[in-house]
């Protein structure tokens, strides 16, 4: 469960999240929608423990992020600018990482990378990617650890419509697993059917839609 | 011969830029120490800063230690400067030992010695830096008191400072002129100690060390 209480984060003199206070249950899609610049990323990030709320905290099944714990124990993450190494292939990018938590064996990596659509078996690298398989690879990155919560800015960007039903299912997966699932998005209509809740988020401000 | 050449040795930057009355052959020296060290800076832009906005999210948001990964890419700095410097090394040996005699085994050793430590030290402040600026205004002020340091150390050299100031111009370290190593006497003005020198660059070094752990602790990672 992931509780937000009284959360603001001013940056520059400007909030961009304002007084956010919302419980989101444990096995639930949740599908926060608004326009560019609302502080949807900024509140996954808040959640993923990458910034550090001006006011407010994020409590995190009973511990306070940046009090008891530093980052969410067990959470995947799409969030923009986040890039693997370009100089190595799928595989290796993931098993590079899987070596930090030591959870996911090279089957489970290996099974992540072909649920994601692409071949686990490839020795292209990352550099020579296309867009839509970049982002599969990072969704592939956010999933491949069975992580507890879910935090995903716009995870169907540049992915083909065939690729965008496939991350659906995935995250119906996820949520049958009983992972917390958050989606970032400007598109309400593609993945509002998805969600058990959507949220608006408009000027840092999140309200039931 | 060459201006340049008048200081007769192999590794003529490892003696960096004398304190001399010609501003002429002050530049010349400048310039010939000064652009490697503006490469190795160009290099090391966005060492930090840009590892951390990109792949480090996906290893740091696994819990994975924040002063851990911070040193990690401190000691990568390290390891490529010392390449950098190997390769220098072997640059100016390839080209110059034929014209010049080596310098004695220990005299280069030294020399090297606080050079390298030196731009450990210099670059390590361009990447903490990062941490509290963009990477391109860390590499102006860098390269900026770089330079202003050698030519602020003459100043206040002819107008009688005290010692204890170019201590805190870095750069005059990694000189053999100012350190009194180098076996050319005519340019050479000892402002720096070279024990007391290396001292001070390790606990520098471990000072800004310590900075970079605590503040990458503190920062929002976007």
């Amino acid at each position: 469960m992931i509780k937000m209480l009284d959360v603001s984060k001013k940056i520059k003199k400007t909030y961009v999240l304002k007084e956010i206070s919302y419980t989101f249950d444990q096995g639930n899609i949740y599908g926060i929608f608004g326009k560019n610049g609302s502080g949807k990323t900024m509140l996954l990030r808040s959640i993923a423990g990458l910034v550090v709320p001006t006011e407010g905290q994020v409590d995190i099944n009973g511990r306070l992020l940046h009090k008891d714990i530093s980052f969410p124990p067990n959470v995947g993450v799409i969030i923009e600018n986040m890039e693997l190494l370009p100089q190595y292939d799928a595989f290796t990018n993931l098993y590079i990482l899987s070596k930090i938590k030591k959870i996911a064996t090279k089957d489970d990596i290996e099974e992540t990378i072909r649920k994601v659509g692409l071949d686990p078996n490839s020795k292209l690298k990352v550099k020579d990617y296309s867009l839509g398989m970049k982002q599969r690879l990072n969704i592939a990155q956010a999933l491949f650890e069975k992580p507890d919560i879910l935090l995903l800015d716009e995870p169907t960007n540049a992915i083909d419509e065939s690729g965008v039903n496939l991350v659906y299912d995935l995250l119906l997966e996820e949520k049958k697993r009983g992972a917390t699932v958050l989606i970032a998005s400007h598109h309400k209509e593609d993945i509002s059917l998805l969600c058990d809740d959507t949220l608006k988020m408009a000027d840092g401000m999140l309200t039931n839609e | 011969m060459s201006t340049f050449d008048a200081v007769n040795s192999v590794f003529p930057f490892l003696y960096g830029v004398p304190i001399v009355h010609s501003y002429q052959l002050e530049t010349k020296f400048l310039l010939y120490w000064y652009l490697p060290i503006a490469a190795f800076s160009f290099y090391f832009t966005g060492y930090i800063k840009n590892a951390l906005m990109t792949y480090g999210k996906a290893v740091i948001i696994r819990n994975y230690s924040k002063s851990k990964w911070i040193l990690k890419r401190f000691i990568g700095m390290i390891y490529a400067l010392c390449l950098f410097v190997l390769f220098q090394i072997s640059i100016f040996y390839l080209f110059l030992s034929g014209k010049h005699s080596l310098p004695d085994g220990e005299e280069t050793v030294k020399l090297i010695s606080i050079y390298y430590l030196t731009l450990v030290v210099i670059f390590s402040i361009q990447l903490l830096l990062e941490l509290y600026v963009s990477p391109q205004i860390s590499q102006l002020i860098i390269n900026i008191y770089i330079v202003l340091s050698v030519l602020l150390t003459k100043q206040l050299y002819l107008t009688g400072s005290s010692e204890t100031i170019y201590y805190f111009f870095i750069t005059n370290y990694g000189m053999g002129f100012k350190t009194g190593i180098s076996s050319i006497p005519q340019y050479q003005t000892i402002i720096i100690d070279y024990w007391v020198g290396i001292f001070v660059l390790l606990i520098f070094g471990l000072i800004i060390l310590s900075f970079s752990m605590r503040r990458l602790k503190n920062i929002d990672i976007f």
